[in-house]
């Protein structure tokens, strides 16, 4: 039986709707015209380190009560700030309130002069320099590593090869290591389809626009949803602060690096991680040689990195202290987002209290 | 707490049936083949477009150098140089870092070995 509104409530409805529709109109023409944009990253940091583009950041905080640091190695192909978003949606800040002593690299915006930046350039050089100068900052003789998407790649690689860094734990979050799974990309390249140099531009690097389209294509929805959450959330100030910022991320990619990018690529063909033929300056890493407890941490949704491609690193690591945590979030919303901050954060920190002590 | 207006549920469920069909179709071989050509055929057209404008501006670099000016060739050159001056100084800093972290790795070897055999026999 429908229950018929009394004029009152009709009336209120009404009012509501209207209330809405103009915040819809003012936000509407505030997004067209790029007004009001949300301030990213805004938690405060130090750099501690930096050579070239790239530095490294400590986040400030009073609460340190947990040691070792946390190192977050971030993904060569975006903008680090979607760890910190904003003050209610940061990674970043979710473990600084936990007690731990955050450090971030920050790999910067690649220009031609970082075109020749090859996979031993980050591992061999970067990452290793950037710990040290980590250990001498926080006065510390170990570190808990983690790694993010490609960065997560990055992570393992450095573990592997680096056995005389004291890297106490390792995560990995939404990193892909069985190439052959990785749907769209691996069929692009895999089967000899597409040549890395075909997207390398003149400046030697693979450009930003090609990185974000080839994110459009694999999910071919993602446009149109994205207009429709707009629509649907321009009527919250609060709701479109959020979505302006994701927003902004999604499309807010870096060059990537021309000499790393053929190297992927290769790793790609290879299927080099699961088939054990990573080679970096001509010398094999073996994932094996990975000691350290270890973490992956997978999203059941990830378009990106799906489960298939990401899952069999618990296989690959020679860790005795292996564990797997899987989410029902998409890739960038197991580090963003409430997904985030109520499953994986939570769980991600305590992982790593169980592997750490607390400062008395 | 309210759920998510009609039209909302309207287009998720339309994106819930459609979306992971085109998600298989962006997949598939077939899909990787055409997107492969068609970048393939852009990098060519992005070529040729640069050969074109090179020819264009040595033309122009021509009349331009005639009344002592500098032209996009030279600024291009200029850049080139400021490139591979950066990279050298980049490779010595690499250079130096190495140097000095093996250097700090023998003074600690060295002192611990020192100290190891400083102990009576």
């Amino acid at each position: 039986m429908t229950v018929m509104a009394s004029p009152l409530e009709m009336l209120a409805r009404v009012r509501t709707d209207a209330g809405r529709q103009a915040i819809r109109a003012r936000n509407g023409v505030k997004y067209l015209a790029g007004i009001g944009r949300p301030q990213v990253g805004q938690t405060p940091k130090d750099v501690v380190w930096k050579r070239d583009k790239v530095e490294l950041w400590r986040y400030r905080s009073d609460r340190r009560r947990w040691r070792p640091a946390v190192f977050v190695v971030y993904s060569l192909v975006c903008r680090s700030y979607v760890l910190d978003l904003s003050p209610d949606n940061s990674f970043v800040g979710h473990l600084l309130e936990a007690g731990l002593d955050v450090f971030l690299i920050d790999w910067g915006v690649p220009d031609e002069r970082d075109a020749d930046n090859s996979l031993e350039t980050y591992v061999d050089y970067y990452l290793p320099q950037a710990v040290r100068a980590l250990l001498a900052e926080a006065g510390a003789d170990g570190l808990t590593l983690l790694g993010y998407c490609l960065g997560g790649d990055l992570a393992l690689l450095l573990a592997a090869r680096h056995p005389e860094l004291p890297i106490r734990n390792l995560i990995t979050v939404a990193t892909p290591v069985d190439f052959a799974e990785m749907g769209m990309f691996s069929r692009l390249f895999s089967d000899g389809r597409l040549d890395a140099d075909a997207l390398i531009d003149a400046t030697g690097n693979v450009p930003p626009e090609s990185m974000r389209n080839a994110f459009r294509v694999i999910k071919p929805t993602g446009d149109v949803t994205s207009y429709v959450m707009l629509w649907q959330n321009l009527w919250s100030d609060e709701q479109m602060a959020a979505y302006q910022a994701m927003g902004q991320w999604t499309k807010d990619h870096v060059p990537f690096p021309g000499a790393a990018f053929r190297q992927l690529v290769q790793m790609m063909r290879d299927n080099a991680i699961v088939n054990d033929m990573v080679l970096l300056s001509g010398k094999p890493v073996h994932l094996t040689d990975i000691r350290c407890p270890f973490l992956s941490v997978l999203a059941e949704r990830d378009h990106i990195s799906p489960v298939t491609s990401v899952g069999p690193v618990v296989d690959l690591v020679g860790s005795a202290d292996v564990e797997e945590i899987r989410l029902p979030a998409g890739h960038v919303g197991l580090m963003a987002g409430r997904t985030a901050s109520k499953w994986t954060i939570p769980r991600i920190v305590d992982w790593i209290y169980r592997h750490s002590e607390e400062l008395s | 707490m309210p759920g998510p207006p009609l039209w909302r549920q309207m287009y998720d469920r339309v994106e819930r049936a459609v979306g992971p069909r085109l998600e298989a179709g962006v997949r598939t071989g077939m899909f990787a083949s055409t997107l492969a050509t068609v970048t393939k055929a852009q990098a060519g057209l992005s070529r040729r477009g640069s050969q074109l404008a090179d020819r264009l501006g040595t033309v122009s670099a021509r009349g331009l150098h005639l009344v002592n000016l500098p032209a996009a060739d030279d600024v291009t050159w200029l850049r080139a140089e400021v490139r591979d001056l950066d990279r050298r100084v980049r490779d010595l800093s690499r250079q130096l870092d190495q140097a000095k972290w093996e250097g700090q790795t023998d003074d600690r070897d060295g002192k611990s070995a020192g100290d190891a055999g400083a102990g009576p026999d």
